[in-house]
């Protein structure tokens, strides 16, 4: 077409069909490329793809980012549903309660490609988020997610609701992309506000465990933790005030396959849940400060008060009215948190830990951001004023001030507030407030660990306990010694202090006396246990040249006697009785000479089973036991790094005990060896067909060393005994095991025996595999 | 009958029945238990002798020797390192840490001809015969023998096959019969190169080893088997050799190498009519069946370009060896020491994907 007919052609269509837009332009862009002078971009629809697909290669990214824009959005709640997921082509909707778009916003925001709003505007506009989004990438996310878009979106103002549909499929090569029309109508308001996305013919199929992944991803990657409930907490609060607080972000994953619906996991169960305690503290109208400690693992539901004076908590703070916090506290590593959540809310608490502190409504920084020590509680906590851990990374928490009176200014950076009488009482309000709950939490988990435990062998554990009991009641009494003159009442709270601490020496004392014992008789017995290993070594080093020899002599007989038949026969079993006591001999040479090597080293645990399958196989034949090689599951299946001997002596303990218990049925049996890998440890299973342990003996078995009188002196130990007994020899296995942190217990049986042992034990890291060359 | 070999035995302990089983394999054996004075042993040491056999540890005997065979074995190798009179030195100790420190495999000590345990011994008399034997018997042809082409059992027309590197070795050992004899049986017929074993040569084949007609093959490559020294203890074949066979007898215009494990047999079955040639599989983790060598731990096919490398000193005509991904999966000790860090790591990176994907 030349220039005239593409200006004819245009002017008809004004004129004839002006709501003919797509035409409109598509001529007018024509006509523009007859401009002799002027050049122009121009904008291929394959930059969607290119953009969607490269930009966001992953479907996980492309759905946080729609979480993303639902967060920056304000929203309180996104609902993710994917529905019929399992295969390819299924839906997804992404429904949250945000602000929604207008027309306008969805036009100049939405439609504009590298739009610069989040630039500009880097706080969201109702809460005052930090915007979490990327400039721009959601919508080509959802290019590469599905092949159909529904955006209905609708905002308070507007009594109606804008659908938009886009078909990502009309985005191909060589169109232009200005030429691409998408259809907007205009509907009833199906909610107050928010918008809803619905995404069609997926591209993915989304497995339950896809599903875990994203939100994984997506509580990494968004921090806000939710710092209220629900406002009416803050009832307190005047309404005159703008208070608005921002609720939190909540993320629920839901799957739904026809009429089953299945929640993935939502984000609040998961911080809240888990929290150890929640400390709550405010100040009332005449400055009197108050505060509650709550928590259900540790049974704990106490309210106390804090005075400005430490001495005397009836003191009020002058400067203080109207204050309220909160505070999750989380202690890690102890067990207190489900270990599938204790990572992530660890590493949120890197970002997110602390205490915020909001003004009016509004957040004052840099106070909660991390790094920042307002409360100066990591300094606190590096001092090891207190033990019980309580740095920002233990607490989720903020402070909300209602300052109408202007008692707390912002300084003229707008970075924090002015240092002022008010400011430090503040901050001796909150400090205070948080020990003493620590302190009382500290106190409640101790008396609980002392008093669950009863069994043998943790007395060390126990001593422990008390040693660290003992200190705690120091720290508390060098408390009430800090203050100056102390009443009748204070002396009698010292006197009864320090009477804990006469009782718990005495516990101590008593403990250490048992463990100490114990610890002699242990000593002797590992005594003569070590002189029966170095007279096993010598023996087996004599032994072996006349074993070699014997074994020749037999092979000669074996050829001369062809011909006479029961000769013959007795000297083969002679034979296989000499091979059967020579691959002993070998395995225990190994064994010792293995010994005389000190250094510890990864053990790749299926090549150990192995060695020690083909030194030990020919004994189980014999004893018509079916032996087959260890299997494998698994690759690199290396242990940290351990002493090659104490495979051997593992190894051959299981084996000899599943011998003996095999007999005891008196039928032909099987053991078999199975090696793998979980997440974190490499384990070995022994099974065997012998007669079983009984469910109360699961335990014990492990544990035997002391159960009949011992012994108090060297002489009276009956070694023969002891050692041919089974329970010594589980009990040096657990006693190797533990020393890695490892565990070992009977496990069910597998399919065909009664017997299972599991060892488990952690695995090499990368670093200890560099280390060895491995 | 042919007189058997003169062996002279050092042990120093109970070696009765030992002496017995090497006389019972046809030797004639002396025994001896060393003295601290090695002019002793000379003394006892008759001219005839073929072969000596040494324990490692010789200080426990009767007499107080105040050495161990090490000592004895490097007198014996000095006093005939030119006099064109050296004879097989073997170990046979029960101490299997000190026969692997003088293993050949594993070690650049050149001081025993052969090492082995006691054990082995006594398990494999008929092996340990073979090869001592071997062992004799090249000893005396490189002693009468004057040319390399006739010690390696080739005609003058031949010569092309041999580099000039190979050769210039061989000239530098001179008369010494230990470095010429460890030259041909550790540097050439050990090692992948000039000169391939059967699993090697099925795996460039292309054939699978258990196919009902690779005897038929073999058969029909007799010409270029390896005839010179120890070739009556070793099967090997001269890789020129094979691949002048493929020309003039399968293909003259592909060479093997470019081609497939199933295409080189095709070809094979075609050409020679041996219909019971199966072609050969590769291993798991393996993504070429372009087969050019094996994997040393499975001595399955393998073509390089899948292999990982085992880093050695290797000689100028021997080619390198590898084993498979699948293989080092296993992780086996003896190899732990030959990969490099880049391979260990992608090796654990599968392995840590083949753990979580199960």
């Amino acid at each position: 077409m030349d220039e005239k007919t593409i200006r004819d052609e245009l002017s008809e269509v004004l004129a004839n069909e002006p709501n003919n837009y797509s035409k409109i332009i598509e001529l007018s862009s024509k006509l523009a490329s007859f401009d002799s002078e002027n050049v122009r971009f121009s904008v291929d629809a394959g930059v969607i793809d290119r953009l969607g697909t490269e930009l966001v290669a992953r479907q996980e990214t492309a759905v946080s980012e729609l979480v993303k824009n639902a967060y920056d959005a304000d929203a309180k709640k996104v609902t993710l549903k994917f529905e019929n997921s399992d295969v390819i082509g299924g839906t997804l909707f992404i429904e949250d309660d945000g602000l929604g778009m207008t027309r306008d916003q969805l036009i100049n925001g939405f439609m504009r490609i590298s739009s610069t709003d989040k630039l500009r505007n880097p706080l969201s506009e109702k809460f005052g988020r930090k915007r979490a989004g990327q400039k721009g990438i959601g919508r080509f996310a959802v290019q590469r997610l599905g092949e159909k878009l529904t955006i209905t979106t609708q905002t308070v103002n507007d009594d109606f609701a804008l659908v938009l549909t886009i078909d990502w499929n009309q985005y191909l090569g060589d169109t232009d992309l200005i030429n691409i029309t998408n259809k907007i109508i205009t509907v009833d308001k199906r909610k107050n506000e928010g918008t809803t996305l619905k995404i069609e013919n997926l591209r993915d199929r989304w497995s339950q465990a896809a599903i875990k992944r994203i939100y994984k991803y997506v509580s990494a990657i968004i921090q806000p933790f939710p710092l209220s409930e629900e406002k009416k907490d803050y009832d307190l609060i005047e309404n005159k005030i703008n208070t608005i607080v921002d609720p939190g972000f909540k993320t629920v994953f839901k799957k739904i396959n026809g009429e089953n619906s299945i929640t993935i996991a939502d984000e609040s169960t998961m911080v809240y849940d888990y929290a150890l305690a929640e400390i709550q503290g405010w100040v009332d109208d005449n400055g009197l400060g108050i505060f509650s400690v709550k928590s259900k693992k540790l049974s704990i539901d106490e309210v106390g008060e804090i005075g400005s004076d430490p001495d005397d908590m009836t003191v009020p703070f002058s400067k203080l009215r109207k204050v309220r916090f909160k505070a999750f506290y989380y202690i890690y590593n102890v067990d207190l948190i489900p270990k599938m959540h204790e990572t992530s809310i660890k590493k949120l608490s890197k970002i997110a830990g602390g205490i915020r502190l909001y003004r009016n409504g509004f957040r004052v920084l840099p106070y909660g951001e991390s790094k920042d020590d307002w409360l100066k509680l990591d300094a606190s906590a590096n001092q090891r004023s207190f033990l019980p851990v309580h740095s920002n990374a233990n607490f989720f928490g903020f402070v909300e001030l209602t300052d109408t009176d202007k008692v707390f200014n912002e300084t003229s950076s707008r970075e924090g507030l002015m240092e002022n009488e008010a400011l430090i009482q503040l901050q001796n309000f909150v400090y205070r407030t948080l020990m003493t709950a620590v302190l009382k939490i500290a106190e409640v988990r101790n008396i609980k660990i002392v008093s669950g435990q009863k069994k043998e062998g943790k007395l060390y554990e126990k001593i422990e306990v008390r040693i660290k009991d003992i200190a705690h009641t120091l720290e508390a009494l060098d408390l009430e010694l800090e203050k100056e003159e102390g009443n009748v009442q204070i002396k009698r709270k010292r006197k009864k202090t320090i009477q804990k601490i006469k009782k718990d020496l005495e516990e101590i004392s008593e403990l250490q006396r048992e463990e100490t014992s114990k610890m002699l008789k242990e000593k002797s017995m590992l005594r003569v246990l070590s002189s029966v290993g170095i007279t096993i070594g010598q023996f087996i080093h004599e032994v072996r040249d006349y074993l070699i020899n014997m074994e020749s002599d037999v092979q000669f007989l074996l050829e001369k006697l062809g011909s006479d038949s029961i000769f013959l026969e007795r000297i083969m079993i002679l034979e296989k009785n000499i091979t059967t006591f020579q691959s002993y001999t070998s395995y225990f040479d190994n064994v010792i000479s293995q010994n005389v090597i000190r250094e510890l080293k990864p053990i790749e645990i299926q090549n150990t089973a192995e060695k020690f399958w083909n030194s030990i196989h020919n004994d189980a034949e014999k004893s018509d036991i079916s032996f087959e090689v260890p299997v494998r599951h698994g690759f690199y299946l290396y242990t940290l790094p351990m002493h090659p001997s104490e495979w051997s002596s593992i190894l051959f303990n299981f084996y000899t005990n599943a011998k003996k218990a095999i007999k005891r049925t008196k039928k032909a049996g099987e053991v078999k060896i199975e090696c793998g890998a979980d997440d974190k440890y490499i384990y070995l299973e022994f099974s065997d067909t012998g007669d079983g342990i009984s469910e109360e003996n699961e335990e014990k078995i492990f544990d035997e060393f002391f159960t009949t009188t011992s012994p108090n002196s060297l002489e009276e130990i009956d070694a023969s005994n002891e050692v041919t007994g089974t329970g010594l020899g589980l009990k040096i296995v657990k006693d190797i095991v533990s020393s890695y942190r490892g565990n070992i217990q009977v496990v069910s049986p597998k399919e065909g025996f009664n017997t299972c042992l599991r060892i488990e034990i952690p695995k090499a890291t990368d670093k200890e595999l560099d280390d060895y060359g491995i | 009958m042919i007189m058997g070999y003169k062996i002279f035995y050092i042990d120093d302990l109970e070696t009765d029945s030992r002496k017995k089983d090497l006389e019972e394999l046809g030797y004639i054996v002396k025994l001896y238990d060393p003295t601290s004075n090695l002019k002793d042993l000379f003394k006892e040491l008759e001219d005839d002798t073929q072969a000596v056999i040494l324990d490692y540890r010789l200080t426990k005997g009767s007499h107080n020797a105040c050495f161990d065979a090490p000592t004895i074995a490097q007198t014996l190798r000095t006093k005939h390192k030119d006099d064109n009179k050296g004879i097989p030195l073997v170990l046979m100790s029960n101490e299997r840490i000190k026969v692997s420190e003088f293993d050949k495999d594993f070690t650049s000590q050149d001081l025993f001809d052969f090492v082995l345990t006691k054990e082995d011994f006594t398990r494999g008399m008929n092996s340990f015969k073979l090869k001592l034997n071997s062992f004799i018997i090249a000893y005396n042809k490189i002693r009468t023998e004057k040319t390399l082409l006739n010690i390696l059992g080739l005609r003058e027309a031949d010569g092309f096959i041999i580099p000039s590197r190979f050769s210039a070795v061989f000239e530098k050992a001179g008369k010494n019969q230990l470095k010429i004899s460890s030259f041909i049986y550790d540097d050439l017929l050990s090692a992948v190169g000039l000169t391939i074993g059967e699993d090697v040569l099925a795996a460039r084949l292309g054939v699978a080893k258990d196919s009902a007609d690779w005897a038929a093959l073999l058969e029909s490559l007799k010409n270029a088997k390896y005839q010179g020294i120890f070739s009556d203890n070793k099967d090997r074949w001269w890789m020129e050799k094979i691949n002048i066979w493929w020309k003039e007898r399968v293909s003259d215009t592909i060479p093997l190498r470019r081609l497939t494990a199933d295409e080189r047999v095709n070809l094979i079955k075609e050409k020679l009519e041996l219909e019971g040639l199966k072609s050969a599989i590769k291993s798991k983790y393996s993504n070429s069946s372009n087969f050019w060598t094996i994997c040393k731990f499975s001595k399955l096919p393998l073509d390089p370009f899948d292999g990982i490398e085992l880093l050695k000193d290797y000689l100028p005509w021997q080619e390198k060896q590898y084993l498979s991904i699948d293989s080092a999966l296993l992780n086996k000790e003896e190899y732990q020491n030959l990969i490099s860090n880049i391979d260990k790591k992608a090796i654990r990176d599968l392995a840590s994907k083949l753990n979580t994907n199960g």
